[in-house]
C-alpha cells in the first residue's frame, strides 16, 4: 500500500476528530451540549482501551492463551461498585471544582502542594511509557501497511528521518488543538469528549469487522478455528490456563485488581470519567455499557489469535500484528487501512486524553504555585496568567509527547507492548490507597498519604522500572541476578526471599503493602491540621450530603476589590463581572460587597476549577488576610453549620404553619366585613321602615289633637290610618323577632298535620282584599278534593300561612296595576308537593335571584321597592327549610317571576318538626 | 430504603465476580473440553462476563421506585451550586 494513501487517511481522520471536537466546543459554547446523553459519556469511556488492546491483546494471546482477559475483567468489577464509590468521586470533584487526580488527592488532604507535585511526578514517569507504547504500535503497523517485510528495527534509524518523529509531533498538535485552545472555570473539554466517543466506536466496528473477517472469512466460524487449534498441541494449551505449568492464580488475581484499580486511577480515565462528566447519573448507564464494550472488544482476540498463527504457520510475524497482517495477506487492503485507522483511533484518543490531563496537572499543580511565589516575590509584575498557563499546557504536551518517542526510541524494543503497559498501570495503582482509603477514612491525614505515596513509588521503581531498564540493556543486570551488591534478600525481583510470584505480581504486592501500612501508621501517628480535617470531611460526607450548603472554613479578612482584581486577572473583565453577578443574584447585592467566608470561598471554588485546589488556595491567601483556623474551631464551625440548618429548618415550618394562619385569619376578617356591611344595611333599612308607620302616627295624631272639633267623617279615617300603621309596626317588629328566633333555634313550632289545599285557598281569602285593590286577577290550580295522594304536610299552620301571605304579597306587590295576573298552582308529587306563585311583574335577574332571600335584601329597582323590610323571604326560607322544604325563584328580566316551594309530604317526614 | 438494597446487591454482585473469575471456582471450567465445538474455558469466562453485565445493566436501568430517567435537559445541569 502506499503510503500516500495511508497517509491521506490518516490525517483525514485526524481531520475528522478535530471537527467533531470543534463542533462540539461550539454547540456547547451555545449551550446544546452534544454529550448530554449517558451513551456518550458511557462510549468516551473506551478511550481505556488503546493500541495495547488493538495489537497488544492479540500478542498476548497468542503466547498465553486467555492471559489477555484479566485488564478487562478487572474495569468490570470497579464498574460494578461504578454506582457507588464512582459516583462519589464525582460528587465530590463536581463541588471542588477538581481538575485532575493529583487535585483530587491533593484536595483530600487540606489542598497540600506537595501531594499534588508528587502525584504529578509519578503521573508523569508512569504515563511516558505508556505513550510509548502507543507509538510503538502505531509505528510498527505504519510498517506492515507500507514495506511489509521490512524487518523493523526503529533504533537504528536516527530521530530525524524516523517517521515516528514526525508521528509524535502530529499528535502533539492534534492534542494542543484538543485541549489547550482556552481557560475554563470547569476544564471541561466537551469537544474532545464527544471526539473521543466517536473514536471508541470507531475502534470497536473496526475490530469487529477484523474478526469477523478472520473467523468466517479465513475460517469457517468460531468452532473451526477451535477445531483446528486443539488439532495441535502449542495451540490446543492456549485455551488452557494451565499450560502445562502450575497456573499462577496470585498473577491472575493481581493483574484484575490492577487493572480495576488503574480504570480510576489513571490520569485520562479520572479526566474523562470524572472531570469530564456531565451529570452523575450517567454513570448509571455507564456502569454496565463500558464493560459491555470491554466484551464486545475482546470477543475476537481469542480467534484471530489462533487464526493468525495457524495461518502463518511457522513464519515469523509478529502476533501484536496479526489483526494487519491477516487481512493483508488475504489482500483485503480496504479491511486493513480500516484496521490501522482503527488502531491509529485507539492510539490517538489515548494519547490526546492522558497528554491533556498531564498537562493539566502540570500547569496547575507544578508550574503555577512556582510562578505565584515568583510573583510575590518580584511584586506584581506578572502580565496575563491566563495565556501563561495556556502555554504552559502546550510546552508540556509536546514535552511529554517528545518523551514518549525518546522512550519508544531506546527502550521499548525489549518488551512486548502489553509489559509495558502493565508497568505503567502499576505505577498509577500507587495513587489508589491515598485516593480511596480517603474517600471513607476520615482519619487518613496528609503525613499519611505522603508517605505511602512515597514508599509505594519507591518499591515500584527499585522491583519493576529499574529490571525493566536493565533488561533492556541499558543497566548492567547484576543487581537483578544477585541483588545490590550481592545482598540477596534485596534482590528486585524477590524481596525478602518471596519468590514464585513474575516480576509483576510481586512488585505490586510489596509497593501495596507498603503503601497502605505507611499510609495507615503515619496517619495515626500525628494529628491532622485543621483544613485537612475540614477537607476530610467533606470528603467522606459526600456521599450522604447532596446539595444543600456545606460549611465554610474560612476566616479573616480581604477586600471585594483585591478578589476582583484576581478574578480579572484570570478570567477576563467580562467573565469576572458575570461570576460576581452571580454571586449578588444568589446572596442578594449587598452580600457582594462583603468579602465574608461565603464570598471568599465562591470565589476560591471558581479558581479551582481553572487552576486546581491547591493554586486557587495560594491565590485567594495572597490577598486576603486569613486567620489560621484549629481544629476546634473547624469541629465548631460544623456543628454550628448543622445546628443552623436544624434551625432553618424549623423556622421554616413555624413561618409556613404562620402563614396558613393569617390566610385563615383574613378570609374570617373579610366574611366578618361582609357581615358587617349588611348589618348595616339591615339597620338603616329597618329603621326607615320602623321611622315611616311611626311618621304617619304621629302626624295623623297629631292633626288629630290639633283639631277637636274635626269632624267624625274625617276622623275615622284617620284613626284607620293611624291603626293600620300600628298594626304594620308592630308586624315588622314580630318579623324581625321571628326571624331572630327562628335562626337562633330559639322559636316555638306547633306542627299538626296540615291540608295544603285548605290553606293556600285562606291564604287567597286573606289576600282578595289586597288582589281587588290592586286590580289584580288570580288564577288557582288545584287538586282536586280528594284527590290523593292528600296534600298533607305536618307542619305548623301558622308558619305556612306566614310563607304564603309573604309569596303572595311579594306578587302583588310586583305586579303592574290594574293588570296583574298571579298563577298559583299547587301540585302533589310522590314524595312532596310544590306551591308556585307566578306573577307578571318585570322579573328578577340573575344576580337578584341569587340574593333573594338573603337576609335585608329587596331585590328589583329601588324606584319601585315597596314597602317591606326585606326579611319576608328570607323568613319564608327558614321556615320551608326547617321542615326540610326547598324554596327558590325562577324568572328572567321582563317575564315575570315564579316563587316557589317544596315541602315533604306527611308519609315522609321523618320527626322534622321538633318542638323547642 | 431502595438505595440500601441497591448498595447491597451491588456488593453482592461484586463478591460474587470475583468469587467466579477467580480460583478456586474459575478452575472447574479448566479442561480441555469441548462443548458443541465450543472450548470449555473461554467460552465459561465470555458466558459469566456476559452475565455479570447483564445482571450489573438489570440493577442499574430497573427502578423499582419508578422513579423516572433524566432527560437531556436534566443531564445539562452542569455543575451545583457553589457553597
Amino acid at each position: 500500500m502506499s503510503t500516500a494513501l495511508v497517509l491521506a487517511v490518516s490525517l483525514g481522520y485526524l481531520a475528522l476528530l478535530f471537527v467533531i471536537a470543534y463542533a462540539g466546543d461550539r454547540r456547547a459554547a451555545r449551550g446544546l451540549s452534544l454529550i448530554s446523553s449517558p451513551w456518550t459519556y458511557a462510549l468516551s469511556l473506551g478511550v481505556y482501551c488503546t493500541a495495547w488492546t488493538y495489537f497488544g491483546s492479540v500478542g498476548r494471546a497468542a503466547s498465553g492463551g486467555l492471559w489477555f482477559l484479566p485488564i478487562y475483567l478487572g474495569p468490570t468489577m470497579a464498574m460494578v461498585l461504578g454506582w457507588l464509590v464512582l459516583r462519589k468521586i464525582v460528587r465530590i470533584a463536581k463541588v471542588q471544582r477538581i481538575t485532575s487526580i493529583a487535585d483530587f488527592i491533593a484536595s483530600r488532604y487540606g489542598k497540600s502542594r506537595l501531594l499534588a507535585v508528587s502525584v504529578t511526578l509519578i503521573a508523569i514517569v508512569g504515563v511516558v511509557p505508556y505513550i510509548a507504547l502507543q507509538l510503538k504500535g502505531v509505528s510498527a503497523a505504519y510498517g506492515l501497511l507500507t514495506s511489509p517485510g521490512v524487518a523493523e528495527s526503529t533504533t537504528q534509524v536516527p530521530w530525524s528521518r524516523d517517521g515516528t518523529f514526525y508521528l509524535a509531533l502530529v499528535l502533539a498538535g492534534f492534542t494542543m488543538i484538543f485541549g489547550a485552545r482556552h481557560l475554563d472555570t470547569t476544564e471541561r473539554h466537551e469537544g474532545m469528549v464527544a471526539a473521543i466517543a466517536f473514536e471508541s466506536l470507531v475502534k470497536l466496528v473496526a475490530f469487529l469487522a477484523v474478526g469477523v473477517f478472520v473467523t468466517y472469512g479465513l475460517y469457517d466460524g468460531f468452532t473451526d478455528i477451535f477445531a483446528r487449534a486443539q488439532a495441535q498441541p502449542e495451540l490446543r494449551a492456549l485455551l488452557r490456563l494451565e499450560q502445562g505449568t502450575a497456573f499462577a492464580w496470585p498473577q491472575w488475581f493481581t493483574m484484575t485488581v490492577l487493572a480495576m484499580l488503574a480504570v480510576v486511577m489513571l490520569p485520562r480515565q479520572f479526566q474523562i470519567m470524572v472531570v469530564e462528566n456531565v451529570h452523575e447519573d450517567h454513570l448509571r448507564r455507564a456502569s454496565w455499557v463500558f464493560p459491555a464494550y470491554l466484551l464486545a472488544i475482546n470477543i475476537f482476540v481469542l480467534p484471530i489469535a489462533l487464526g493468525g498463527l495457524l495461518y502463518f504457520g511457522g513464519q515469523a510475524t509478529h502476533p501484536d500484528n496479526f489483526v494487519l497482517s491477516l487481512p493483508l495477506a488475504a489482500g483485503q487492503q480496504a479491511l486493513a487501512l480500516f484496521v490501522f485507522v482503527g488502531g491509529l483511533s485507539a492510539a490517538t484518543g489515548m494519547v490526546i486524553v492522558e497528554s491533556i490531563a498531564i498537562s493539566i496537572m502540570v500547569s496547575n499543580e507544578l508550574v503555577l504555585p512556582l510562578l505565584l511565589r515568583w510573583r510575590t516575590a518580584l511584586g506584581d509584575g506578572l502580565p496575563d496568567l491566563t495565556r501563561i498557563l495556556l502555554n504552559i499546557r502546550r510546552i508540556t504536551i509536546l514535552l511529554l509527547l517528545l518523551l514518549g518517542y525518546a522512550y519508544f526510541h531506546v527502550a521499548s524494543e525489549a518488551y512486548a507492548l502489553v509489559s509495558i503497559g502493565l508497568i505503567s498501570f502499576a505505577a498509577v495503582a500507587q495513587f489508589a490507597p491515598a485516593a480511596l482509603i480517603g474517600m471513607y477514612w476520615r482519619a487518613g491525614t496528609r503525613l499519611g498519604a505522603l508517605g505511602g505515596l512515597m514508599a509505594g513509588f519507591g518499591i515500584w521503581v527499585y522491583t519493576l522500572m529499574l529490571p525493566s531498564i536493565a533488561k533492556s540493556g541499558w543497566m548492567g543486570d547484576a543487581f537483578v541476578q544477585e541483588g545490590p551488591g550481592g545482598v540477596a534478600w534485596l534482590k528486585p525481583e524477590a524481596l525478602f526471599g518471596l519468590t514464585g510470584l513474575d516480576a509483576l505480581t510481586h512488585s505490586l504486592f510489596w509497593s501495596l503493602l507498603l503503601n497502605v501500612s505507611v499510609y495507615v501508621a503515619l496517619s495515626l501517628a500525628r494529628e491532622p491540621s485543621a483544613r485537612e480535617t475540614s477537607q476530610a470531611l467533606m470528603f467522606v460526607n459526600a456521599g450522604r450530603v447532596s446539595g444543600g450548603t456545606t460549611p465554610v472554613f474560612w476566616r479573616g479578612e480581604a477586600r471585594v476589590e483585591d478578589l476582583r482584581q484576581l478574578c480579572v486577572r484570570f478570567f477576563g473583565a467580562e467573565r469576572a463581572q458575570a461570576m460576581f453577578d452571580e454571586y449578588a443574584a444568589r446572596w442578594g447585592a449587598t452580600a457582594a460587597s462583603v468579602a465574608d467566608a461565603r464570598f471568599v470561598s465562591f470565589i476560591e471554588t471558581k479558581l479551582a476549577g481553572a487552576v486546581g485546589g491547591a493554586s486557587a488556595r495560594v491565590l485567594v491567601s495572597s490577598v486576603s488576610k486569613e486567620e489560621s483556623l484549629t481544629t476546634e474551631d473547624v469541629l465548631s464551625m460544623l456543628e454550628e453549620a448543622s445546628q443552623l440548618r436544624a434551625y432553618s429548618r424549623a423556622l421554616e415550618d413555624k413561618s409556613r404553619s404562620l402563614e396558613e394562619a393569617t390566610a385563615r385569619l383574613r378570609e374570617a376578617n373579610e366574611q366578618l366585613k361582609g357581615l358587617d356591611v349588611l348589618k348595616d344595611e339591615f339597620m338603616s333599612s329597618v329603621t326607615h321602615e320602623l321611622r315611616t308607620p311611626l311618621t304617619s302616627i304621629r302626624a295623623l295624631a297629631e292633626m288629630m289633637l290639633d283639631d277637636p272639633q274635626m269632624p267624625p267623617e274625617q276622623r275615622q279615617p284617620f284613626i284607620a290610618i293611624v291603626v293600620a300603621e300600628a298594626e304594620r309596626l308592630s308586624r315588622l317588629v314580630n318579623q324581625v323577632l321571628d326571624l331572630a328566633k327562628i335562626e337562633a333555634g330559639r322559636a316555638e313550632w306547633h306542627d299538626a298535620p296540615v291540608d295544603m289545599r285548605a290553606l293556600v285557598l285562606q291564604a287567597v281569602e286573606v289576600t282578595r282584599e289586597l288582589l281587588r285593590e290592586h286590580g289584580c286577577a288570580i288564577k288557582l290550580t288545584l287538586p282536586a278534593p280528594d284527590a290523593l295522594p292528600a296534600p298533607i304536610v305536618c307542619a305548623d299552620p301558622d308558619k305556612l300561612q306566614q310563607v304564603m301571605l309573604n309569596l303572595l304579597a311579594n306578587a302583588v306587590k310586583f305586579v303592574p296595576p290594574q293588570a296583574g295576573r298571579v298563577q298559583l298552582v299547587l301540585q302533589v308529587g310522590q314524595d312532596e308537593l310544590t306551591v308556585s306563585v307566578t306573577d307578571n311583574g318585570p322579573g328578577v335577574s340573575d344576580d337578584d335571584q341569587r340574593a333573594a332571600f338573603d337576609k335585608f335584601r329587596q331585590v328589583g329597582d329601588p324606584r319601585e321597592r315597596r314597602q317591606g323590610t326585606g326579611l319576608g323571604l328570607p323568613i319564608s326560607r327558614q321556615i320551608v327549610e326547617h321542615y326540610g322544604g326547598r324554596i327558590g325563584v325562577r324568572s328572567r328580566l321582563g317575564q315575570g317571576a315564579t316563587f316557589h316551594f317544596s315541602l315533604p309530604l306527611l308519609a315522609q317526614q321523618a320527626g322534622n318538626g321538633e318542638p323547642t | 430504603m431502595g438505595k440500601i438494597k441497591l448498595t447491597e446487591r451491588l456488593l453482592g454482585l461484586f463478591a460474587l465476580g470475583w468469587l467466579l473469575l477467580n480460583f478456586p471456582l474459575f478452575s472447574i471450567w479448566d479442561k480441555g473440553e469441548f462443548l458443541l465445538g465450543w472450548p470449555l474455558l473461554p467460552t465459561a469466562a465470555f458466558v459469566i462476563w456476559g452475565l455479570l453485565i447483564v445482571a450489573l445493566a438489570v440493577l442499574m436501568e430497573w427502578r423499582g421506585d419508578g422513579a423516572a430517567e433524566p432527560s437531556a435537559d436534566d443531564a445539562r445541569r452542569q455543575l451545583p451550586p457553589d457553597p
